[in-house]
């Protein structure tokens, strides 16, 4: 099941003429670091997915996510936020994320939430199930969430629609 | 070990159903009196809502009911399982019983099938009833989005908390054990304080549009 998955995230990343190499480590972050990762991605649209790794949908929707980052025409990113902590605790929560990035590596970054449900769920307004997306135009401004697996084509078309 | 097995149970759960449209309307109101059901459990027979508050010769009737909406196979319940079953134990002697219900279609989630219902509740030995909401008309009703979805009802069967278990299944994490909470209120003759909070977990697997 995994080297299925991995190798469909490899031929995603070939077929987008990218290396399926993470965007640097994932890294540790609360609410206020997430929403200066956010503010820090202005300039281009940018997909927030939270995510978890024993999420099937979640894992799943991988290769489109890879798609849509390495997507030259529409110029979006994607920044994943695992919510492992909520089940493995925020100690344990980066090294399960780390462990599964080793089997499939993925070009977007990736940030591991530590903090308390309620902090994330109010910050983000969260429906409390996983997958989860909210689509940020390049100026910041909210353009749709996306509840359940995200489709690459659907992301493209609201960006499309909102230029 | 905990994580490993969640990360198997990950494998094999949630399925391809995350384009289905969920049904569930607004989630039910805090102070309404909750929708009754009668549905089949895994030991074969018919349960009804009702009867969890009827006098019984051999059986006093409810101090308060909580109806768990969870599956067989989502990590999330699975990783709620221990809890629910030690809550269940825990206030047997308050007249506190528990209903769990399966609303998931097997035909999206296979492992969520009323045979494999039986399988589980007999290995866990669970000591509360397991439903199966065939049709999906209680999770509807009540307003159920993932599993597990906690409905705390009272003795006259409205409903007082609605939400989650607690805030984390890290032990260490846990600072605000919601739904005990609730319970001892209910139990208490008091207000709930908190009567709302946002239960996290796995989708529940609607059945898909035909």
């Amino acid at each position: 099941m995994r080297t299925a998955l991995a190798a469909l995230v490899c031929i995603a990343a070939w077929l987008a003429g990218c290396a399926p190499r993470t965007e640097g480590p994932p890294a540790r972050a609360g609410v206020a670091e997430l929403q200066t990762a956010i503010t820090a991605a202005r300039g281009r649209p940018l997909l927030v997915v939270f995510w978890a790794t024993w999420c099937r949908p979640c894992v799943d929707e991988i290769p489109e996510l890879i798609a849509l980052h390495t997507d030259a025409v529409h110029g979006a990113r994607v920044l994943a936020v695992s919510l492992d902590g909520f089940l493995s605790g925020d100690e344990r929560a980066l090294a399960v994320v780390q462990e599964f990035l080793v089997h499939t590596p993925t070009p977007y970054p990736h940030r591991v939430y530590v903090g308390g449900q309620d902090d994330i769920a109010n910050a983000f307004d969260l429906s409390g199930s996983i997958p989860y997306a909210i689509l940020y135009d390049a100026s910041g401004r909210e353009l749709r969430r996306f509840e359940g697996r995200t489709a690459a084509s659907s992301v493209r078309d609201v960006l499309a629609a909102s230029s | 070990m905990r994580i490993h097995s969640l990360l198997a149970a990950a494998a094999l759960t949630l399925g391809s159903n995350a384009f289905a449209p969920p049904l569930a309307a607004e989630e039910l109101a805090i102070g309404a009196t909750a929708p009754g059901f009668k549905l089949k459990g895994t030991d074969g027979r018919m349960s009804a809502l009702a009867d969890f508050v009827t006098e019984r010769p051999n059986r006093k009737p409810a101090a308060a009911v909580v109806v768990v909406f969870t599956c067989n196979q989502c990590p999330f319940s699975k990783a709620y399982e221990p809890v629910l079953i030690e809550l269940a134990s825990r206030y047997e002697k308050d007249r506190v019983r528990f209903v769990l219900i399966n609303s998931n279609d097997p035909e999206v989630a296979p492992g969520d099938s009323y045979e494999k219902m039986v399988e589980l509740a007999r290995e866990k030995k669970y000591p509360f009833p397991y439903l199966y909401d065939a049709t999906q008309a209680i999770a509807t009703a009540y307003g159920a989005k993932v599993t597990p979805h906690i409905f705390l009802l009272d003795d006259k069967l409205v409903l007082r908390y609605r939400g989650r278990i607690n805030d984390s299944r890290a032990p260490e994490q846990v600072k605000s054990h919601d739904l005990v909470a609730a319970l001892d209120a209910v139990l208490a003759g008091k207000e709930v304080a908190t009567t709302e909070t946002k239960a996290f977990g796995c989708t529940i697997k609607w059945k898909k549009a035909s």
